[in-house]
């Protein structure tokens, strides 16, 4: 990992209108809130994931977008043009499925071809549109094919010559990768990001997988409990999580829960169990808040006496690594990483240490 | 605009079932009618036909006959078609195909043709018609009915839990007593009341193969031509409301046992 | 394989009470079928007459054709009347689905013969139906025709045989995959085309099953016709059941029995066919073996 850059041009407003824009967007079930009132923004040409646990609402924005569930509360604009009142068939928005639902009885050129039939083409013009799509998923080969007659990663490609066919200004991507062995994975990661390039049609990708989300985004928007947690480029999430629940669930950093004493112009001093220590800190903090020190398992050093005092718990081998498992003496559990020096006993205590301006302090948040 | 189709169904399913319960409907208000003729108008309330069912001997008769039959009719074609859905979800057995067309055939043979068929074959064997000739015509249409209920069970269970069985080193028979049977059972009961129901039911099939004994079905039929007794209005009433109040109950258990 | 031994173990005992309860009556009614009557013995050296006489005979053929037609009606009416059921069963009911499908079934345990009469009190001159019509204005004096009529008998088959194609419909449903119809809609269907391009091929095996089931009970149906049908309700059936009553010739009777169960496998097998080409009814076949 190289060291984070102070400034971060990507996320730099630009002037131009949002491709999509949410405003206050809100989704019940009865009394169940899945999505509680969000806002948002999806530049044009911009490959987006939105990475969430499962029930954390991604799924039901995702469908709220495609028009396949109205909207409780709230707007969403396309081009600056409310969805209002749309239905699926009309939005100019077209999705991959979770387990793609391509249709049984129709061979894979049908279902290219299905919603082509909504448009004014001659015969033509179709078979060479599908042609087109088949061959940009490298499927020509199988097109008199029935789907059940493929492999889970073919069914993927048609999935996506189906959707992509149609021009929509987004294509919505639902855990399309959920279904796939780890292998054919990463091979479709590579091939969607290609495609989104390709094409320059923005991608929104729903997923609880956060390396998925790290290979593919430009953008990530982190939700949990309905609510966005943040959003970003990638390396800013990894490295400037917003809250604890973020610097969690992305890479799993430590957390030591402590409180604000002093805040400053992007940096905070932050007293925990383990003493006080001053970091750069997100944006908000005051003295007095909840707030956690969050450390990367490779922030963090390790020495025979010096430094914050921890018992080891376990060690792993990880081949060009061991992962080094401690617990302060106040029970917070600490992970770290030990390279050439071998690890320490299991039971050993041993110091631990991180350079200063090294380490994030991220808000409490409600965790997770 | 989907909640307007959903609307529009609704109505329409309304509609519907009131149509399935019009002549319940009429059956149940004529089993508290004053008259033994069932006609409009209504000549007033009475439970004298409920008494009639309990006090008429020709009735009871035709009822214990009509016991008599369904319950080994009942036994006879749920263990069959269980053992025939055994045969086809469980078993790798050749030509399954062929089965399931052996065990739908006598569903596919119009009732009437199909007793015909079976009083040749009596008569030219010499066999004299009894309750037993009954029992046995009425198993064979009832089959397909039992293996369909049966089978669809066996199909939600899940044959890893045999598989499971096996492992832990049950043999064929004990995986089958202690897994498949007890997951089986509520299978095994729905079906048995179903062909109860059907095999009480039952007129065509049972007039031709009845010879002197004479179930409720083949008694109804004799008196129709002028006027069924509302005793037998009261004993359909009866039947029905009995299977509501079990749903009703099935349900209740099923709702409680959620919580 | 000791599987393959026990699944033959049990079957063979539902293939002997098949054979000899089913196909050997039927094979000793096909036999009959070529013999002939003199006066009141049978004669058993075969014969071609019997299904020659039936051939000649416009009554029976016009009989033969009115028992298809009437099965072809009455699958029409219960798959328009039962389509929106079973959907809604399916797709819009979650907790009553097993209730509601019970309830449907339970009036057909009232059995056939008073059900039966209930539907001629229904449908008499005095009848509900009559006076519901004279009390909307529709009509001024009671309907004597409603009953024993074509109208009665087709009324009644619908209401015997709906539950049936429901059921039929409604497996179809619940094997139908919401995202299809969702992502016919994401591609640009309208509500009818989504309809037609995917509901209705994907629940077509749910149609032609529940459709097939209708018709053959229709078509073998022998009470609801002489019952509520009057002068309209002879039919094939009925007279098979006179050829071995009161006519006595079982040769005939026996020979257009086996004229219609052709014809009865004939439209069984089309059914087979219809359903094991499409590649859904391949997929469930498979899926559930």
């Amino acid at each position: 990992m190289t060291p984070a850059s102070p400034t971060k041009p990507v996320a730099a407003a630009k002037p131009a209108a949002p491709l999509l824009r949410g405003v206050a967007v809100h989704k019940e079930y009865g009394k169940v809130h899945a999505v509680r009132g969000i806002d948002f923004a999806i530049e044009a040409n911009s490959y987006v994931t939105l990475l969430g646990p499962s029930g954390c609402g991604k799924t039901s924005l995702l469908r709220m977008i495609g028009g396949f569930e109205d909207i409780s509360s709230g707007l969403i604009e396309l081009d600056g043009r409310s969805l209002a009142g749309m239905g699926a068939a009309k939005r100019p928005v077209n999705t991959v499925f979770q387990n793609y639902a391509l249709f049984p009885h129709l061979s894979v050129r049908e279902n290219v071809a299905f919603g082509l039939a909504y448009r004014d083409l001659s015969k033509t013009a179709i078979n060479e549109k599908v042609d087109a799509a088949l061959s940009m998923v490298q499927m020509e080969a199988m097109a008199e094919r029935r789907p059940r007659q493929l492999s889970g990663g073919q069914q993927q490609r048609v999935a996506l010559a189906r959707a992509i066919i149609n021009e929509p200004r987004i294509l919505l991507l639902d855990e399309p990768l959920s279904a796939l062995d780890r292998r054919m994975r990463k091979d479709m990661q590579i091939e969607l990001k290609d495609l989104q390039r390709r094409l320059g049609m923005t991608f929104l990708h729903v997923t609880h997988d956060q390396e998925e989300a790290f290979a593919l985004s430009d953008r990530i928007i982190v939700m949990n409990d309905g609510r966005i947690e943040q959003q970003g480029a990638p390396a800013d999430i990894y490295r400037k999580p917003a809250t604890a629940y973020v610097a969690d669930f992305i890479g799993g950093a430590n957390l030591i829960a402590g409180r604000i004493v002093a805040a400053g112009d992007g940096t905070a001093t932050i007293a925990t169990a383990a003493g006080e220590f001053a970091c750069p800190a997100v944006n908000g903090l005051a003295a007095g808040d909840e707030a956690v020190l969050t450390l990367r398992a490779e922030q963090i050093e390790l020495s025979a006496s010096s430094g914050i005092p921890a018992k080891v718990t376990h060690t792993v081998f990880r081949g060009s690594e061991w992962l080094v498992e401690t617990r302060l003496e106040d029970g917070t559990e600490i992970s770290l990483i030990a390279r050439d020096e071998g690890p320490p006993e299991v039971g050993a205590t041993v110091g631990l240490s991180f350079a200063a301006g090294r380490g994030w302090i991220a808000a409490s948040g409600n965790g997770g | 605009m989907k909640s307007r189709a959903t609307n529009i169904a609704t109505a329409w399913v309304w509609l519907v079932y009131i149509f399935m319960y019009l002549p319940v409907a009429m059956i149940a208000i004529f089993s508290f009618n004053n008259s033994e003729i069932i006609a409009f108008p209504l000549q007033g309330f009475t439970f004298q036909w409920y008494n009639e069912t309990f006090t008429d001997l020709r009735l009871l008769g035709g009822l214990k006959l009509t016991f008599l039959v369904a319950i080994p009719t009942a036994l006879f074609s749920t263990v069959l078609g269980a053992m025939a859905a055994l045969a086809l979800t469980r078993f790798p057995i050749k030509r399954r195909m062929l089965l399931l067309v052996v065990i739908l055939l006598p569903f596919l043979i119009p009732k009437l043709i199909l007793a015909v068929a079976q009083l040749i074959l009596l008569s030219d064997l010499g066999i004299d018609r009894s309750i037993w000739t009954i029992i046995a015509g009425q198993t064979v249409i009832i089959l397909p009915f039992t293996t369909l209920v049966n089978a669809s069970v066996l199909m939600r269970i899940d044959s890893r839990l045999e598989e499971a069985a096996f492992d832990l080193g049950a043999s064929h028979f004990s995986a089958f007593r202690r897994v498949t049977l007890p997951l089986m059972k509520n299978g095994l009961m729905a079906s048995w009341f179903i062909a109860f129901v059907l095999s009480s039911a039952e007129y065509v099939l049972t007039s031709f193969l009845s010879g002197r004994a004479q179930p409720l079905s083949i008694l109804v039929a004799s008196d129709f031509r002028f006027n069924i007794s509302p005793a037998l209005d009261a004993i359909a009433l009866m039947l029905v409301v009995a299977n509501i109040a079990l749903i009703g109950l099935g349900e209740f258990i099923r709702l409680r046992s959620q919580k | 394989m000791e599987k393959a031994r026990i699944g033959g173990w049990l079957a063979a005992p539902v293939f002997v009470a098949v054979l000899a309860l089913c196909i050997a009556p039927l094979a000793i009614l096909f036999a009959y079928s070529f013999f002939q009557v003199d006066f009141v013995a049978i004669v058993t050296d075969p014969t071609l007459k019997n299904y020659a006489r039936i051939a000649a005979s416009g009554t029976y053929r016009w009989l033969i054709a009115k028992a298809f037609l009437s099965g072809l009606a009455v699958t029409a009416l219960t798959a328009v009347i039962g389509y929106p059921v079973a959907w809604f069963i399916a797709k819009r009911v979650v907790h009553y689905k097993s209730a509601l499908l019970t309830l449907l079934l339970v009036p057909l345990y009232t059995g056939d013969m008073v059900r039966i009469f209930a539907w001629r009190v229904l449908l008499g001159a005095e009848g509900v139906l009559n006076a519901l019509l004279m009390w909307t204005g529709a009509i001024s004096r009671p309907l004597d025709s409603l009953l024993f009529s074509p109208l009665a008998t087709h009324i009644v088959l619908t209401y015997n045989y709906l539950p049936f194609m429901v059921i039929g419909l409604w497996l179809a449903f619940e094997a139908l995959d919401d995202r299809l119809v969702e992502a016919a809609s994401d591609l640009g269907a309208g509500t009818w085309s989504a309809f037609r391009r995917v509901t209705l091929p994907l629940t077509a095996p749910g149609l032609i099953a529940g459709g097939l089931m209708v018709f053959v009970m229709v078509v073998g149906d022998y009470l609801t016709p002489q019952l509520v049908g009057g002068a309209s309700g002879v039919t094939i059936i009925s007279a098979i059941n006179d050829l071995f009553g009161t006519a006595f010739d079982w040769p005939l009777g026996s020979a257009i029995a086996w004229t219609m169960l052709a014809i009865l496998f004939c439209f069984f097998a089309a059914a087979v066919v219809a359903i094991s080409k499409s590649s859904l009814g391949r997929a469930m076949v498979g899926g559930e073996a």
